[in-house]
């Protein structure tokens, strides 16, 4: 059982840009030292190591040894997207629970914007595999297939564009306050509804913006964390999965309203033993405005088919009862693929968070989202 | 013209073959008897593995669908917008194609619209299925 055996004990960034200069793995590294140097660790004190990525980034092993760790015990990558920001972490605790490894650093390091750009998957290569029943049709773009989910949920709840645009809305609410956030003027929903649809519901304000940049968080046991250098915060529960039909055969997915989170939400709070009423603030994957509100139907934050409602009432903005995406999410700060949303729970629960601090917050859930399959964990102070 | 030409390989090759000879034909599972799309080496609803191949009327309806209005590859510049969705067939509902839509203006189309398979060639050999309005 996962409950509190685990912490979060470093965070490391390297700066957020549209053009990093650099290759994945100096940005790997830089991120890696930056958490170490957080929780006052060196590379002799780290004996695991485990990223996520897409084909996109430095292999685990040639960053293991540019940080310098003479002996790894563990290591890992995880071949998904946005899973796997939870996914880490949880792995990373197993690692540790298991006697594998007993520092795990997960980090994820990513030129998305001036490399290989998640957004166009499909609009190069052969169609071939599951892309010759997508590109021949101009099936073409992440928001391209993406669309077509908000599209269903629409179909089946009556949720509006409108509802979409307050998740944008309140999540620039929350950018204003974040330094590393790209936008942070404010956004009315005149200026959302008026923007040029990429592919009908969506426009760019509901797509979150690629970025170069890398993360880094380090995973140890609950007794080691409690003499380093920042406040720990506990992995409480976690879960991750797939629903039937499921993976990337979109065509067989059951039914689209429904996210990993309609699967995962259930486990992730047994494995807490709390509920979404204990969360003091959400921290939900936001690749898209849109899984924002259908992952909060899913997790019991509201009846199905009411989280437009749900985010229109404006609980999700800062000063709401239910603080969402408090960093501005990826939205505003940018894609790294989800462990940014790790991240700023953490520093919430750290207490560190600055002007956009939720006040007494101690326990939050985090979620990674890949549509059929994703994460999903409970993280406490 | 389609931007891209599907590359079929060894479990699609008779899905493909079925559209030149302008069927639909999916996969149906010899254990439990469920039909299934895209091919696949198992059935997602029991793991059986054999299956025969058995032809569809080619009618469905509208399940989801977009109306894409940013061109992500040159050759589409001058097509947006077009509209594209995924169609639920008759026979099962569970079984979808992605797919374009023609013949239908990109105001007018609506989830649940019932719609009909057409056929066209697109290179040598290459005959690429997609659906239209179909009159109630």
């Amino acid at each position: 059982m996962l409950r509190d055996k685990c912490a979060i004990v470093g965070l490391g960034y390297t700066p957020f840009s549209s053009k990093s200069g650099v290759t994945t793995e100096m940005l790997a590294v830089e991120a890696c030292q930056n958490a170490m140097a957080d929780a006052g660790l060196k590379p002799s004190d780290v004996d695991g190591l485990l990223t996520y990525h897409m084909g996109d980034s430095a292999p685990v092993q040639v960053v293991a040894s540019s940080l310098g760790i003479r002996e790894l015990r563990w290591y890992n990558e995880i071949a998904q997207g946005g899973p796997g920001n939870c996914a880490v972490i949880l792995e990373a605790a197993m690692a540790v629970m298991a006697g594998l490894a007993e520092t795990v650093i997960c980090y994820r390091a990513m030129n998305g914007r001036s490399g290989q750009r998640a957004g166009e998957t499909g609009a190069a290569g052969k169609a071939a595999g599951e892309m010759q029943f997508l590109m021949p049709y101009g099936i073409i773009g992440v928001p391209v297939w993406y669309s077509m989910w908000a599209r269903h949920h629409m179909a089946t709840y009556g949720t509006t564009r409108e509802h979409y645009g307050h998740v944008a809305i309140a999540q620039r609410q929350w950018a204003m306050n974040n330094e590393r956030s790209f936008n942070r003027d404010p956004l009315t929903m005149d200026e959302y509804l008026a923007t040029p649809l990429i592919a009908d519901p969506l426009s760019r304000l509901d797509c979150c913006r690629e970025i170069d940049g890398g993360c880094a968080i380090i995973v140890t046991s609950a007794e080691r964390a409690r003499n380093l250098r920042q406040p720990p915060v506990y992995i409480r529960g976690g879960a991750y999965g797939m629903g039937p039909g499921g993976g990337r055969n979109y065509e067989k997915w059951e039914d689209y309203s429904q996210l990993f989170s309609h699967y995962v939400g259930p486990r992730v709070w047994q494995s807490a033993g709390l509920g979404p009423g204990d969360m003091n603030f959400a921290q939900i994957y936001d690749a898209y405005s849109f899984v924002v509100v259908h992952q909060l139907e899913d997790f019991g934050f509201c009846a199905k088919g009411e989280g437009g409602p749900l985010v229109a009432s404006g609980v999700t903005a800062p000063g709401g009862s239910l603080p969402l995406n408090t960093g501005g999410g990826m939205l505003n700060e940018g894609y790294l693929n989800g462990l940014n949303v790790v991240a700023e729970a953490v520093t919430q629960l750290r207490g560190q968070a600055g002007v956009r601090q939720v006040a007494d917050a101690e326990v939050g859930l985090v979620s990674g989202f890949g549509g059929p399959q994703g994460s999903a964990m409970v993280l406490r102070k | 013209m389609a931007p891209f030409v599907p590359v079929p390989d060894i479990l699609t090759q008779p899905y493909w073959d079925g559209c030149r000879n302008h069927v639909i034909t999916v996969q149906q599972c010899r254990s439990c008897g469920r039909k299934r799309h895209r091919p696949a080496a198992g059935c997602h609803w029991c793991g059986g593995q054999d299956v025969d191949w058995v032809e569809l009327s080619g009618r469905g309806s509208l399940y989801t669908y977009t109306v894409v209005h940013r061109a992500f590859h040159p050759s589409l510049a001058d097509e947006v917008p077009y509209v594209v969705g995924l169609v639920a067939a008759e026979e099962d509902p569970t079984v979808r194609f992605h797919t374009r839509i023609l013949e239908c203006d990109p105001a007018d189309v609506r989830v649940g619209m019932q719609l009909e398979v057409l056929f066209r060639e697109e290179t040598d050999g290459i005959v690429l299925p997609y659906w239209r309005p179909r009159a109630a």
